[in-house]
């Protein structure tokens, strides 16, 4: 009983504190109302609500309880609200259930600011960068500082660049009274050292001291999830069993040391970066839809008691469209076998190859665009395309050459390693047949296997798109291809992407690809320019006509 | 321009000293060989005729990655008040102090290269300007050697130790904003403070006064004052130039 009549005190104290207060130095109060003082709080903020002092700002249905409604109420004086003072009372049918409050005590200030909203206006957009905007209405509100004094402010987001700001000034002075970031993410630049030994950058987020392969600056949103070899986990996550943010891949120190996330991650970016650097795309969907990895599935030690049919877990790469929580899509990196698993051959992680991790997000650019059915030779020309663009993005980024880590016509060729002098990769794009892949059409395999030879064959139409650049003479036909040369293959590039993203049916085969690539370059370079000859050359060359 | 009018001051009033003693060579009394007066102040304007530009190179970290800012600072020349006093001691030396104030605006440029958060060695380059203040102070302890030329005319050398103290806005760093996909940077703010440093230098100088009463008249001054100050700059410690030649005049009294 005491204590009710001390909160009736208090809240008296409060009415009139609250509508005339006399001290320059405002006060907080605080309370948590939930059992038999809520009578007497419920009562407070009934009074101040009547008053003007509370206003229901929002009043929404409780989706767990249904009985139930959240109010929340803005502390305002002298009809200007106080930042951030709320009270939000629970409601069962109209009975208060408990009441929170924080609200300001004492507030005693003028309510006129020294300046006009657009004058305030143009003082914010003054101070930030060229281009800025504010992405809120100015509101002119009462910001209680951490010194206890009340100030009235002018507050609105400020958007500049990558930069979004809540920025608060003096409503008479146009002092910069307070600011904080409205972005929720904690930026950060780590480095990696990936497969190949080489060091990169891993644009990754902070959280709870822990560095996450979350990256937080590319516009989609990018996350590396880490299967710590836990096979059974991997084939529930890929059949759609949700992913926890204790799945993402971590390091403690942003100094990564785990080669598959340092690849799988940085090099998923490099692949965005392309696409929008050299096509102006938005990642898969072109509207930026999550980039989604699986890593570490099965570590290479375990790879090697593996059943046979979940050995692709280790030796492959993938993208599955339908995989993931929700079917978000998901591409995924094996880690390779130990070496001297096979005989003249080396298994690395498969992240650590750019052009297969291209490869794989190039999969997910074709399902979003032209769809090619995944056999025969709408198949072929699905992973041809995928092998083009992991290529291209070879070119973009590494210097050219024929070592590790350098762009060349090589598929894998920094995971699929050779020892004692074979050829590395798994495909070539400038000499198919090293690794028994067609560079014809005449002699393009008509099998069952491999669905239809989509691997197979897909070196047929590589293979003139490598001609279509470089340049040379077909094996086969003994047709010389007069390519636009290296230092247009961005001409090719853009060809072939205009052709296999928006020209191509679902169903194309290996002459509708032809005839959609040359009237990609026809488009974009004119009838007779270099590329759309060279095109049309390369074709004919592997005998597609 | 005003310097080589100061100039001009100074040698009129030479020239007037001269053209008195032709034109009445046998009225003209021998010249003073020593100085009557004991107490001797000066005020005035100088112009500091050189600039104190100076350039830092620093190394910044940034996107796990070396990068570097480069800040020139444009410290042009410009007017500074000078005041002195000074008291005979013995013969036709006296002692004194003065008194220098010079304050400025002085532009600083930055030129950076900001690693890029992507990718190793594709720096971008980021320029902008910063307009900040300087001012110097410096107290100068003066030996001045005085010679009559005439009743009107009074010659000094002077010379002694200055102290300077230096207030300089620095850019330490700079702010930017960028966006995807993060090929380019631009230049937003520079993050500079105000900086106050001293050191001991030295000023050496002559004046020519020419008084139109036994107490009052005016002169002119031809004197380098100036000192190295060592101040923080985001490399590390540097040196900056502080005063430098200054020619002017003004109001020149003695009793």
């Amino acid at each position: 009983m005491k204590r009710v009549m001390a909160m009736v005190v208090a809240a008296a104290t409060l009415s009139i504190s609250l509508d005339v207060g006399s001290a320059q130095q405002s006060s907080t109060l605080r309370f948590n109302a939930t059992g038999n003082d809520l009578r007497v709080w419920d009562q407070f903020v009934t009074a101040q609500e009547r008053a003007g002092a509370l206003r229901v700002e929002q009043a929404t249905q409780d989706p767990s309880v249904p009985s139930r409604t959240v109010e929340r109420l803005q502390q305002y004086y002298q009809g200007v609200p106080v930042w951030g003072a709320e009270v939000v009372r629970d409601l069962d049918r109209g009975v208060p259930v408990s009441i929170f409050g924080d609200l300001s005590t004492q507030l005693d200030l003028d309510t006129q600011p020294g300046m006009t909203v657009d004058a305030a206006s143009q003082l914010l957009l003054s101070r930030a960068a060229s281009g800025a905007a504010l992405l809120r209405p100015l509101t002119l509100v009462v910001l209680r500082q951490e010194s206890g004094e009340p100030r009235l402010a002018y507050t609105s987001v400020v958007a500049s660049s990558n930069q979004v700001f809540r920025v608060f000034i003096d409503a008479r002075t146009g002092a910069e009274l307070l600011r904080y970031s409205s972005i929720r993410k904690q930026a950060s630049i780590g480095t990696g050292r990936g497969v190949i030994g080489d060091t990169k950058k891993m644009s990754v987020r902070l959280q709870g001291g822990v560095y996450l392969a979350d990256d937080p600056i590319r516009p989609p949103v990018l996350l590396t999830f880490d299967m710590r070899n836990n096979k059974i986990r991997a084939l529930d996550v890929l059949f759609g069993a949700p992913l926890f943010l204790s799945d993402v891949a971590s390091d403690t120190d942003n100094n990564w040391t785990d080669v598959s996330a340092v690849d799988a991650h940085a090099l998923v970016g490099w692949t965005y970066d392309y696409y929008f650097k050299r096509h102006g795309r938005r990642g898969l969907d072109n509207r930026d839809r999550p980039l989604i990895s699986l890593i570490n599935a099965v570590s290479q030690q375990d790879a090697v008691t593996l059943p046979p049919e979940w050995f692709d877990l280790a030796v492959n790469a993938f993208w599955c469209p339908d995989c993931g929580p929700g079917a978000i899509g998901v591409m995924f990196f094996g880690n390779g076998v130990p070496p001297g698993l096979f005989p003249g051959l080396n298994i690395n992680p498969l992240a650590g190859s750019l052009d297969i991790v291209a490869h794989e997000l190039t999969h997910g650019v074709t399902s979003a665009t032209s769809n090619l059915l995944p056999t025969n030779e709408p198949g072929a020309l699905n992973e041809a395309f995928s092998d083009m663009m992991g290529t291209s993005a070879e070119f973009f980024f590494q210097p050219v050459g024929a070592g590790i880590g350098q762009a060349d016509y090589l598929i894998g060729e920094d995971s699929f390693r050779a020892v004692g002098g074979g050829l590395s990769g798994i495909r070539s794009l400038s000499n198919p047949i090293a690794f028994g892949d067609p560079d014809h059409y005449s002699l393009r395999f008509t099998g069952p296997e491999d669905d239809g030879g989509v691997h197979i064959n897909s070196t047929i139409p590589s293979h003139a798109f490598y001609l279509a650049i470089e340049g040379g003479r077909n094996r086969v036909s003994g047709i010389t291809v007069q390519g636009v040369g290296a230092a247009n293959r961005e001409q090719i590039e853009k060809s072939f992407y205009r052709a296999f993203a928006f020209l191509l049916p679902a169903s194309a085969n290996f002459s509708t690809a032809r005839a959609a690539t040359i009237q990609a370059a026809r488009d974009l370079y004119g009838a007779n320019s270099a590329a759309a000859q060279a095109i049309t050359q390369a074709w004919t060359a592997v005998g597609v006509n | 321009m005003k310097s080589r009018a100061f100039l001009c001051v100074s040698l009129t009033f030479a020239l007037c000293g001269a053209a008195e003693a032709q034109t009445r060579p046998v009225a003209r009394p021998a010249p003073p060989s020593t100085v009557t007066e004991r107490v001797f102040f000066s005020a005035g304007v100088l112009f500091q005729v050189n600039s104190n530009d100076f350039t830092d190179t620093a190394t910044i970290r940034r996107n796990v990655e070396n990068g570097r800012l480069e800040t020139s600072y444009d410290v042009g020349g410009g007017l500074a008040f000078d005041a002195s006093g000074s008291f005979l001691v013995w013969k036709n030396l006296a002692l004194g102090a003065g008194l220098t104030l010079f304050s400025a605006s002085t532009t600083t440029t930055i030129d950076a290269q900001v690693p890029h958060p992507f990718f190793f060695n594709q720096p971008r380059s980021v320029t902008g300007e910063f307009d900040g203040d300087r001012s110097e102070t410096a107290v100068h302890i003066q030996a001045r050697w005085l010679v009559p030329v005439s009743d009107k005319m009074l010659l000094t050398i002077f010379g002694g130790p200055s102290f300077f103290k230096l207030e300089q806005d620095i850019v330490n760093d700079f702010e930017y904003s960028e966006s995807y996909p993060f090929d380019t940077a631009t230049f937003t703010r520079a993050v500079a403070a105000s900086q106050s440093e001293s050191a001991v230098g030295v000023n050496v100088g002559g004046d020519v006064a020419y008084f139109f009463t036994p107490n009052v008249g005016v002169g002119g001054t031809a004197q380098y004052s100036g000192a190295t100050v060592e101040m923080t700059l985001p490399s590390g410690t540097g040196d900056v130039k502080a005063g430098g030649l200054q020619v002017g005049g003004g109001l020149r009294m003695r009793f």
